[in-house]
């Protein structure tokens, strides 16, 4: 019943799915450990980078992810998309950062962002498998219960 | 060098390039909606309940990402073996998967999308991962104590 553009839509974003899963298996992609290595040792860090930027650069994942972002921001500029931002509005931005807050909390905590949790479900581990049925029943939950408050607060 | 080129390739330029070039759908969907783990989710779960409830909860359609990354994280843990395991107990994964996902919901991205779209130069993302930030210190502090 599904439409041919979301047909089309599903295959391309589970085979980029699967790239990204392999790739962040490989190198153990977690957007979290490093912000933690940071905070933790932000003197270790320094020297990293002052002793060899190349193997820095191999080390992390932020570095990596926007500059393939903005790589892709440029061509697609060149291509003729219009990229217009959007403008931010205070509420939305506000009520953001606290769960920007609570999450950078609750992730630190678990030990990982969710796209560690997802590959780390596809090793096999039981402890990841058990965060992810807690993450999609809590979208479930935020949709039927939380969604109108954020709203109202934030409009 | 060569993973860094990988992890550019892979984490930021071909998820951003193919879903907002190849699908000619830049009009439709937020800024840099490539690779992230909650939205992707999200769209997924609310696809499937709007598919069989009448509930009409917000999607953009069916987006397989998530199953992909798992997929992958099978294939390459077949390919190259296991990672350390994770250390805590099962239940409190669990609350913190429901915790992480309604609070990602909120911020209305993940780590991941954050990463994308201060390559676009968003201030927002820059905002959410200072905010992210100061969750990670508040914890390293307590978890000092």
């Amino acid at each position: 019943m599904a439409a041919e553009g979301e047909t089309l839509r599903a295959l391309l974003t589970f085979a980029v799915g699967v790239a990204v899963g392999y790739i962040s298996q490989r190198y153990a992609v977690c957007f979290i450990s490093p912000l933690k290595r940071l905070l933790l040792l932000p003197q270790l860090v320094y020297y990293q980078i002052k002793a060899s930027l190349r193997e820095f650069l191999d080390e992390s994942v932020y570095p990596g992810a926007v500059v393939g972002s903005f790589a892709a921001f440029l061509c697609l500029r060149a291509l003729g998309y219009n990229l217009g931002q959007p403008h931010l509005r205070v509420g939305g931005v506000v009520a953001g950062f606290v769960g920007a807050v609570l999450f950078g909390y609750v992730s630190a905590a678990a030990g990982g962002c969710p796209l560690h949790m997802h590959w780390k479900a596809g090793e096999g581990d039981k402890k990841a498998w058990s965060y992810l049925l807690g993450f999609y029943l809590g979208i479930i939950y935020f949709y039927l219960f939380l969604k109108d408050l954020v709203m109202e607060l934030a409009p | 060098m060569r993973k860094f080129l990988v992890k550019a390739l892979v984490l930021g330029f071909l998820p951003s390039l193919t879903f907002h070039a190849l699908l000619e759908a830049a009009a439709i969907f937020p800024q840099a909606y490539g690779l992230c783990v909650i939205c992707h989710a999200r769209d997924l779960v609310n696809y499937l309940v709007d598919s069989l409830t009448q509930a009409r909860f917000f999607t953009y359609g069916p987006h397989l990402s998530v199953l992909g990354i798992i997929l992958g994280g099978y294939l390459g843990a077949r390919r190259g073996g296991r990672t350390s395991p994770l250390q805590g107990r099962t239940l409190d994964f669990f609350l913190l998967g429901f915790l992480a996902s309604v609070t990602a919901l909120v911020m209305g991205m993940c780590t991941a999308r954050i990463a994308l779209l201060i390559g676009w130069g968003s201030l927002e993302a820059v905002i959410y991962l200072l905010g992210v930030l100061l969750g990670v210190l508040l914890w390293l502090r307590r978890e000092k104590r």
